[in-house]
């Protein structure tokens, strides 16, 4: 079972550190952090033995959080436990990352002292771990830019702005903010692609999910209602049109499915704290809509051995909405000494980088319907001429706000509480849609 | 925090202004749990503070220096018998909070003052109202059994004599029926590493109907637990197995992965005689293997990945369809792409083989080792497992040879090595090209290899000559390995074309057999020097391309 509990900082410091059983060597927390300490860039294995014992790792933020053992347990136990011992830390916390968790330290002690006990698992729920929890947490609030700030509909008429951080909250809440009554629905897709050289789509897939983040009181039933053309297609064949084309769906055990199958909404009575309510595959480019497509032309410059390279990125999703945090990146030969750079606005830079052989070209932000273009002259020392395989493939990095590929929707959400009129509560529904994979090949 | 911050903080608490402000207590506690877990930190300093915060009116207070006193051990002193007196009294508290509190603490404290108390709080624990209190209590038998386990400890038989007069088995056994789930599954649990020695707990089959009827009642957590104990139990007949299966049939696809996973285990084991069954029962579990695979969950994937191995025949059998969710994502960390390339080779149908075959060559390209390596072998795996297609899977590796990436390069040699020659015939004409990575190459390995291969080809370029002048020049920098490969592959050539390498293997043989470094290459020159020189028909049999050194079995 498991012997000790601990979370590090990415520099191998530790911060936290619990033994359950006092049956590992002492030193074991050390040789961890010396390992992360000594990683340069690669990454740990989540599990690995090294001198009898047993090491487990997840990495979240900028944190690891590690368990020892010394018995021969299924890696993926401790590593589902890990993972709901983050989730639970979330939901106490706001947001787990070093700072918050030195700050929260009385706390964390706590959620781990109920959470397990002589290395078994005893309470993993957010709600059962609640009332022991005497702590009050500290927020820490993640710096972000206002460019990130996500649009949110409020019952689905007015529009308000409020930060994409405003979820990264406690459970608990202290008494001047106890009147908080907020329910936050996020449909979050995740996009894998590949696309070739002629624009056709070898391989487009997208993970989605439907997570509720509930700070309701008096846990409520609550209805979320999605498209009312949603058709799950679970392996038959898909037909063309508009109509959001799902392909498998996975439920969390709070929803009612019965409901689902006939009018297309999750009726959930959520435990406080994160869940996802669905998550949903949707594969290929009938149902998908690509965000972008990317022309690349490649042509020798002026007769001399240079490569000259001209990326166009087009934004199909629609005008009022905007993509974030832009990476397009692609890899150079060996032989390549310099990039020069003609771009378009101060919005856009970019980065050669010499030792790893690749360039990024960097975009704050792109609104809908338009097209970035990027201009590249590569320095070529080596004597062959060079072709556009060797910048194959280009991969894009994206976030994109209000805006699904698969053009699922929230509709509406209902809140049914038996009780307390009084108290006001307030829905956000967000959309986002993020890449996880999305590549060009340039051949 | 430095020794200044310590003593500070010790000063501050000992005004009892300070001490009786529970806002004031909560911020020294955070600092002096910061400061625990740094690898110097002598916290012996702090334990007089700590006894009196363990009296605290204030329970967050209470919990901290509770939590703290577990850190502090070996501390001989009086003030451990104060501690003690504190646990006890919190013991007669109406909060059940704290009284699991002090069951904890004391049982988890090393020390003799705490250790006479253990089983006296459990015999109290357990008999609880409170189930959270009992689940203190039991949990504790662990750390006390452990303790008085212990090798060279003074109070070890004293206690373990007292443990095992305690009538704490059976009372925990009759607690398994305990209305609390956690309580239940706790008992199991802790029963099983008490009674390790003999084989764990006793499970009948009253106990697992017991067991069975109560499962939905558990945690996910409890579940998972109690599925992996099941594992053990071998039902006697037919009826049973099959009341077991249907009992436990929602389990294969429930949200916790651990529970569905150890189910498929119970199920694995039921019908080892009846395998007819095997394929319906993992098809049963596909649609959370896939939800896992599409979780995004990195750590989660590559080990249930790695367990997937366990079962590879079935495995593959499930997810056969379903190749695309186990290609490899740009921001995938390595180990898991290394792990997922492994499993989908093993997919490999008429079907997909295009697909995986794509996936597989665009990742030897990856700018990372691992992963490049894994691709390449991967795709030598599909060489001999595809006969039939080996000739043009073989001009893959040409092009890879062909690379600008230095690991790509060297990384196919290592595979290239360990393919067949008939294979190797088909990459087509690499000759050259080896020369020139065996000149140009500065690892190692890949070195060895092309000096290795250049022996399985037909060249006969000036290229060769020239290389290997370029080793003879750079000799004494090379490394012992390549100086190795380096004879043997000048032997061989010497046995084919004695002509043409005369003069390079004298010079080769001069060098390593005044290698003042390596002892082995000087043995190892000397040696092929006389083998030639007695039998210059045999050697050339010995040595030959496709002599005994080469052959495909080798």
């Amino acid at each position: 079972m498991i012997s000790k509990v601990g979370i590090f900082t990415k520099c191998g410091e530790v911060i936290v550190e619990k033994d359950f059983r006092n049956d590992v060597p002492f030193d074991c927390f050390m040789k961890f952090g010396d390992k992360i300490k000594s990683l340069k860039g690669s990454t740990i294995p989540p599990h690995y033995v090294d001198s009898g014992v047993r090491y487990f790792n997840i990495q979240r933020n900028d944190i690891y959080i590690v368990a020892c053992s010394m018995e021969d347990i299924l890696p993926v136990m401790v590593i589902e436990l890990l993972t709901r011992l983050y989730h639970i830390c979330k939901d106490f916390c706001g947001i787990v990352t070093e700072l918050s968790i030195k700050e929260n330290i009385l706390l964390i002690y706590e959620l781990l002292d109920e959470f397990m006990n002589e290395g078994y698992v005893q309470l993993a729920n957010t709600e059962k771990i609640c009332p022991y929890i005497l702590s009050t947490p500290v927020v820490v609030q993640k710096e972000r830019s206002p460019a990130t700030e996500m649009s949110s509909r409020v019952f689905g008429i007015e529009t308000k702005l409020i930060s994409s951080t405003a979820s990264d909250k406690p459970v608990i809440q202290s008494a001047t903010d106890s009147n908080k009554n907020e329910l936050y629905v996020d449909v979050i897709e995740r996009m894998s692609a590949v696309i070739s050289a002629n624009g056709t789509v070898s391989r487009i897939d997208v993970i989605g999910s439907v997570n509720v983040k509930n700070f309701l009181s008096g846990s409520p039933q609550i209805s979320i209602i999605l498209n009312e053309d949603l058709v799950v297609s679970d392996g038959k064949l898909k037909g063309y049109g508009n109509s959001v084309q799902l392909d498998r769906c996975t439920f969390h055990t709070c929803v009612k499915q019965e409901d689902f199958n006939t009018a297309r909404k999750l009726t959930l009575a959520p435990p406080v704290g994160e869940i996802s309510a669905l998550t949903y595959n949707v594969n290929g480019e009938i149902s998908l809509n690509q965000p972008f497509t990317l022309n690349s032309f490649v042509g020798d410059a002026d007769g001399s051995r240079d490569l000259r390279v001209t990326l166009r990125l087009n934004a199909n999703f629609s005008s009022n909405k905007r993509a974030v945090k832009m990476k397009v990146k692609f890899s150079v030969p060996k032989s390549i000494s310099s990039v020069s750079t003609k771009l378009m606005s101060d919005e856009h830079s970019s980065t050669f980088d010499k030792e790893k052989h690749y360039v990024i070209w960097f975009i704050k932000q792109i609104p809908g319907k338009t097209e970035s273009m990027a201009e590249f002259r590569l320095n070529n020392q080596g004597n062959n001429g060079l072709t556009r395989q060797d910048i194959d493939p280009i991969s894009i990095d994206f976030e994109i706000s209000g805006y699904t590929s698969s053009n699922i929707q929230v509709k509406g959400v209902k809140v049914q509480s038996g009780d307390k009129k009084n108290i006001k509560q307030k829905t956000f529904v967000r959309l986002i849609t993020v890449s996880d994979s999305y590549v060009f090949r340039t051949f | 925090m430095d020794e200044r911050a310590v003593e500070n903080i010790l000063s501050s608490l000992s005004d009892t202004r300070n001490f009786n402000d529970p806002k004031y207590c909560h911020l020294c506690l955070k600092k002096i749990m910061q400061y625990s877990v740094k690898k110097s930190a002598d916290m012996s300093v702090f334990l007089p503070a700590i006894v009196n915060m363990m009296a605290h009116s204030d329970l967050l207070v209470k919990k901290a220096a509770c939590q703290l006193l577990t850190k502090i051990s070996g501390a001989k002193c009086e003030l451990m018998v104060l501690a003690v007196n504190t646990l006890l009294k919190d013991m007669k508290e109406s909060n059940p909070v704290i009284r699991a509190l002090a069951i904890r603490t004391m049982c988890n404290v090393k020390h003799e003052a705490f250790q006479e108390h253990c089983i006296s709080c459990i015999t109290t624990g357990i008999a609880d109202n409170s189930s959270y209190v009992r689940r203190a209590a039991i949990m504790a038998c662990l750390s006390v059994f452990h303790i008085s386990n212990e090798q060279g400890n003074v109070w070890g038989e004293v206690e373990n004599e007292k443990f095992q007069g305690s009538g704490l088995v059976h009372k925990l056994y009759e607690m398994i029926r305990d209305s609390d789930p956690v309580v239940s599954v706790d008992c199991l649990l802790v029963l099983n590493e008490l009674l390790r020695d003999e084989g764990g707990v006793v499970l009948n089959k009253k106990l697992v109907g017991y067991l069975l009827k109560r499962i939905s009642e558990y945690t996910p957590w409890g579940i998972a637990y109690v599925a992996k104990l099941i594992q053990k139990y071998k039902p006697k007949c037919e009826d049973e197995i099959f009341d077991i299966m249907n009992c436990l049939d929602p389990y294969l696809d429930h949200s916790n992965p651990v529970v569905c996973i150890n189910t498929l285990e119970i199920f694995i084991g039921l019908i080892s005689d009846m395998p007819h069954l095997s394929e319906d029962i993992f098809m049963r579990t596909q649609s959370k293997f896939l939800s896992i695979f599409s979780s995004g969950n990195v750590e989660l994937m590559t080990t249930t990945l790695n367990f997937c191995r366990k079962y590879p025949s079935d495995m593959s059998k499930m997810l056969i369809n379903h190749h695309k969710t186990l290609f490899c994502k740009v921001k995938e960390p390595s180990y898991l792409k290394v792990e997922k390339l492994n499993f989908v080779v093993t997919l490999v149908n008429v079907d997909n083989f295009k697909d995986i075959l794509e996936e597989i060559v665009t990742n030897c390209y990856d700018n990372d080792t691992d992963v490049s390596l894994c691709a390449i072998q991967c795709l030598g795996r599909l060489v001999r497992d595809f006969p039939d297609l080996s000739d043009k899977l073989m001009k893959a590796f040409n092009k890879l040879l062909h690379s600008d990436k230095s690991h790509v390069v060297c990384n196919t040699l290592q595979v290239l090595v360990s393919l067949s020659s008939q294979n190797i015939k088909c990459v087509g004409d690499i000759g050259i090209r080896l020369c020139t990575i065996a000149r140009d190459q500065t690892d190692t390995e890949g070195r060895t290899a092309a000096l290795y291969l250049i022996t399985s080809l037909d060249t006969d370029s000036s290229e060769l000559l020239y290389m290997f002048e370029c080793f003879i020049e750079e000799y004494d920098d090379l490394d012992s390995k390549v100086k190795c490969q380096l004879l043997l592959t000048v032997v061989k050539l010497f046995c084919t074309q004695p002509a043409r390498y005369q003069y390079i293997l004298s010079d080769v043989l001069d060098l390593c057999i005044n290698d003042g470094v390596d002892r082995d290459i000087v043995e190892q020159a000397k040696f092929y020097y006389s083998v030639l020189e007695a039998n210059p028909g045999l050697s050339q049999t010995i040595f030959q391309k496709d002599g005994i050194f080469n052959s495909d079995n080798s």
